[in-house]
């Protein structure tokens, strides 16, 4: 890998690294430190990234990183819930739209922490059902499942208020 | 409107493609501050390891030439020296074929009374040549 593919490797996936992993952790500054660490390896080991799909690639490293973080610290319980979300403010928001733009960004966030994990990877991240199965190490059918439930309970969410 | 109404699955994908998901750090200032020196320092030892390997390329090649160069003139003369030497041979036994021919027909227009005399003249002759 040349310095070059490296740098566009990183211009394109490191914020969507990071983001993926705060939404994971709800810690800037450890999501910044575990995207460091999987694109030193990615740099340091020349990680062979022309044959497969770098996106979820990183991600899987990500994810590794972060769990193997949890286990030594032991702070899942720390991480859950802090979680924080918030939509873009655009300029021409009218006052309607802004309301369902706050219930829509509080019903998100209080979706439990697996099932928003895998939604917003697939609506966020893009990430087809396949490579968010293969980043958390679970079947394509249980994360179908898993996005299916977060959907039909973000959708009671919002129409129970 | 009732509250079911309040959102649909068009706006709720549209509220979807506006989450954000604030980032402290700016990724060109982390860029400059964790990989710029590691990069530009790999491939500054990368491209020294090139021109080591280059260096070995370039005097390859010209040894390569040199061999075949060398080869082909040694080859070239020894042919050369052989087809001599074979040309030398070949004119050599010709002129003598040539001359042993002709002694043979001189031979058959010669009397047997005189043949012994004619025998010692031709003797003497090729001795002296």
């Amino acid at each position: 890998m040349t310095a070059k593919d490296f740098k566009m490797i990183y211009d394109t996936h490191f914020d969507d690294l990071r983001r993926y992993l705060i939404f994971r952790s709800g810690d800037q500054d450890l999501s910044v430190d575990i995207a460091q660490n999987v694109f030193m390896k990615v740099w340091t080991k020349k990680i062979e990234i022309a044959s497969g799909n770098i996106k979820s690639l990183l991600f899987k490293m990500g994810t590794d990183e972060f769990i193997s973080h949890i286990r030594k610290k032991k702070v899942e319980k720390e991480y859950i819930e802090s979680v924080k979300l918030r939509l873009i403010r655009e300029p021409d928001n009218n006052d309607d739209l802004l309301e369902k733009k706050v219930l829509f960004q509080k019903a998100l966030n209080q979706l439990p922490e697996k099932q928003k994990t895998a939604l917003l990877m697939n609506k966020m991240q893009g990430l087809t059902y396949k490579e968010i199965a293969e980043v958390l190490n679970l079947s394509q059918k249980a994360i179908e499942k898993r996005i299916g439930l977060a959907l039909k309970a973000l959708k009671q969410n919002l129409n129970q208020r | 409107m009732s509250k079911k109404e309040q959102f649909n699955d068009g706006e709720i994908e549209d509220l979807f493609s506006k989450v954000e998901i604030p980032l402290e750090k700016d990724k060109n200032h982390i860029w400059s501050e964790k990989f710029e020196s590691l990069v530009k320092d790999d491939v500054a030892l990368s491209s020294k390891k090139t021109s080591f390997f280059r260096l070995y390329w370039h005097y390859g090649v010209a040894a390569s030439f040199a061999i075949l160069l060398a080869s082909t003139l040694y080859f070239y003369f020894q042919n050369t020296v052989s087809q001599e030497a074979m040309l030398v041979q070949t004119l050599q036994d010709s002129e003598q074929d040539l001359l042993a021919d002709q002694t043979i027909i001189e031979s058959l227009f010669v009397e047997d009374n005189e043949f012994d005399e004619w025998f010692e003249e031709k003797y003497v002759l090729s001795s002296v040549n």
